[in-house]
């Protein structure tokens, strides 16, 4: 059952919203009167473009996407502070956003009075504040400043009080907007700790943040936006995976997924790619030391010249190791409809027991942050070992000797 | 309407709450606290005395100039110092007016009641005023309240619609103290109605709401007679008319608050 509907909705604005002072509104008047034009479609901006998703109850949401994708907007419209052009929202139950922290403090008043005001703010009434009191100020840590006005606090301190107020509220739904970028190391860990135990609580919430393991660790799906419309939605590993895919760019680069999004043609693209062993077999585990070959598939649409092909061996989003055939004078010219294989031959692969993963990609040179295409996490294989893994990462070839000088 | 009503009433506490705020905080800014409610209305008194008794003389029907001048500014004071404030209630707030969902209005009108509390305390002056000059006290007192409440939604709506405004464009703020001025100069607070010309009077009377309210305090807490109806009435429809109007219009601009600061 759904907690949050968001169903087709869009938001525009128009460029030069507010006419920001009454000359400017005569002019404009001016203007219409004369018979020049009003505003025209040129200076609207969609923020959002028929955006859709759901958020079940106990579900934790994430919303990722590069800045200005209109992930403020979506939930500014959810907690109802903005309305939306066309569609419709829908959420059931309290609703507390961590989008301002402090709102409405005041430097003059203390701490004590600050909180009250927060607190009504965001929906308490007197007696539950008065119940909170002291677990917010505890958990702010502010037990022996909380009567002294708040514009003695240090802007840590300030934080942590906001944050305190606004994670005591108890709603049923949490809106979370990138909070967690101020505040000490400590601070962060408890404030993680405090969603965690609102996601254990079964509560429902939408997290907007550009930290990849936070996403990863709190969130069961993603949506993911670019430019107002959704690019992908569903599984959170994957979204994230192509989130962080060929960023470089201008514009997208992705795969094609459920037709939620189109894409430029790529000048390279990869069409597949195998890991191997020795033998040529195509194979998804190896022992520690073995031989082992990266096979990457390839494809030309357009003339390229000594593009560089690169592989990453990951430990999950950990890069262990990282090559790229600029290093080994690698060149080749290749035409539209050319196919091609490149290959990374591994003599011996030194990595203990793991699970591992595989970026690859096609840059057009090496410096150039321009990448054909890029996939991460391409292809996933799993290590055995016969020695003992101690923590370690890897095997590096040696011997013991032991003598008596 | 009615919703907004009940939404508000459901954020009573809030309400309160800031208009406790505005008092704290503008007594904790200032030096002189609670002096300040007071020494408004009183200093202007006193410049007027100075003024309209020994360098123009205005014939005030009898009535000493001091209690004749504090008993029309206490009540304008209350709405001057009202639409000062709350012009920039919304736009001062921005953080919260973007990002929280509560019914804005509470920020204007807790400016307007905050202000009112200023008017209670520079009532306590204009008591004792009544005690040194003998002011005689009758019945009529007792429209007092009713007087307050239309003054109130007279302010109300002024203040709602100039704090809306203000965020479409900026420069109401600049505006506002100047229609103030001259809005003070067309009430008969300087002097008495007597002295509007018959012929303008009740164009003047019935365009000007505060006119009317005015007029009809200084009868009630003056000269404790009854207020002259016709023009009371007229204050009272237009102030609940301005009342009513401003609020919708301030619900209907409300969302796009966030959307513009």
């Amino acid at each position: 059952m759904a907690v949050i509907e968001f169903k087709q909705v869009s938001k525009a604005y128009r460029r030069q919203q507010g006419r920001s002072s009454l000359r400017d509104a005569l002019a404009q008047l001016m203007g219409q009167v004369a018979g020049r034009n009003g505003p025209d479609d040129a200076d609207t901006f969609w923020a959002l473009s028929d955006v859709s998703f759901e958020v079940n109850e106990s579900e934790t949401l994430g919303l990722i996407g590069p800045n200005g994708a209109g992930k403020t907007t979506v939930l500014k419209l959810i907690s109802r502070v903005a309305k939306p052009t066309s569609g419709h929202i829908a959420v059931g139950g309290r609703l507390s956003a961590l989008i301002e922290l402090g709102a409405g403090f005041h430097p003059d008043l203390t701490g004590r009075e600050n909180i009250y005001l927060n607190a009504s703010i965001l929906g308490l009434k007197r007696q539950e504040i008065d119940a909170k009191f002291d677990e917010i100020v505890e958990f702010a840590e502010l037990s022996e400043f909380i009567d002294m006005p708040v514009k003695r606090y240090s802007s840590g301190m300030y934080v942590r009080l906001g944050f305190s107020v606004a994670a005591h509220v108890d709603p049923d739904v949490l809106l979370i907007d990138e909070v967690l970028a101020v505040g000490d190391y400590m601070f962060k860990d408890k404030c993680v700790q405090r969603i965690n135990a609102f996601r254990e609580a079964g509560k429902t919430m939408i997290i907007v943040s550009h930290n990849k393991e936070m996403i990863q660790k709190l969130c069961n799906r993603v949506v993911f936006l670019h430019k107002g419309k959704v690019v992908f939605q569903g599984d959170t590993r994957e979204g994230l995976d192509l989130y962080h895919t060929g960023f470089a760019g201008e514009s997208l680069r992705g795969e094609r997924r459920n037709g939620e999004a189109t894409l430029p043609e790529r000048e390279m693209v990869i069409t597949d790619v195998i890991l191997l062993d020795k033998d040529g077999q195509r194979r998804n585990s190896f022992l520690t030391a073995e031989p082992m070959t990266v096979r990457i598939h390839f494809r030309a649409n357009a003339p390229v010249d000594n593009p560089v092909f690169f592989s990453r061996v990951r430990e999950g989003y950990k890069i262990v190791h990282g090559t790229t055939t600029a290093r080994f004078d690698i060149a080749g010219h290749f035409e539209p409809g050319d196919e091609g294989i490149a290959e990374a031959h591994y003599e011996t692969l030194n990595l203990l027991n793991g699970t591992y993963n595989i970026n690859v990609g096609i840059m057009r040179d090496h410096f150039s942050p321009l990448t054909f295409h890029q996939i991460d996490g391409a292809v996933s294989f799993v290590v055995g070992s016969r020695f003992d893994q101690g923590g370690a990462l890897v095997y590096l070839p040696h011997r013991w000797t032991v003598r008596i000088k | 309407m009615i919703s907004n009503i009940r939404e508000l009433i459901h954020y009573r506490e809030l309400l309160w709450r800031w208009v406790v705020r505005n008092i704290k905080v503008r007594y904790k800014q200032s030096l002189l606290g609670a002096v300040w409610a007071i020494l408004q209305p009183l200093s202007t008194t006193i410049l007027f005395t100075l003024i309209f008794s020994y360098f123009l003389k205005i014939d005030t029907g009898g009535v000493p100039y001091p209690i004749f001048y504090y008993s029309a500014l206490l009540p304008w004071t209350f709405f001057a110092s009202s639409i000062s404030f709350g012009v920039q209630s919304l736009v001062s707030n921005l953080g919260l007016v973007t990002k929280i969902y509560f019914p804005k209005e509470i920020l204007p009108i807790s400016t307007v009641l905050a202000c009112f509390v200023d008017f209670l305390v520079a009532a306590i002056i204009y008591v004792v005023m009544m005690i040194l000059y003998r002011v005689p006290v009758g019945p009529s007192l007792l429209l007092l309240p009713v007087l307050l409440l239309i003054q109130m939604l007279l302010t109300a709506g002024v203040v709602l619609l100039a704090s809306a405004l203000n965020v479409f464009y900026r420069d109401i703020r600049f505006v506002v103290p100047l229609v103030t001025q001259l809005w003070m100069y067309l009430t008969p607070i300087i002097y008495p109605v007597s002295q509007v010309p018959e012929r303008f009077r009740t164009l003047y009377m019935i365009v000007n709401p505060m006119a009317g309210l005015i007029d009809s305090y200084r009868h009630i807490v003056l000269t404790a007679d009854w207020p002259q109806y016709p023009y009371l009435l007229s204050s009272a429809a237009i102030s609940v008319a301005l009342f009513l109007v401003a609020y919708w219009y301030f619900k209907r601009a409300e969302p796009v608050f966030a959307d513009i600061i």
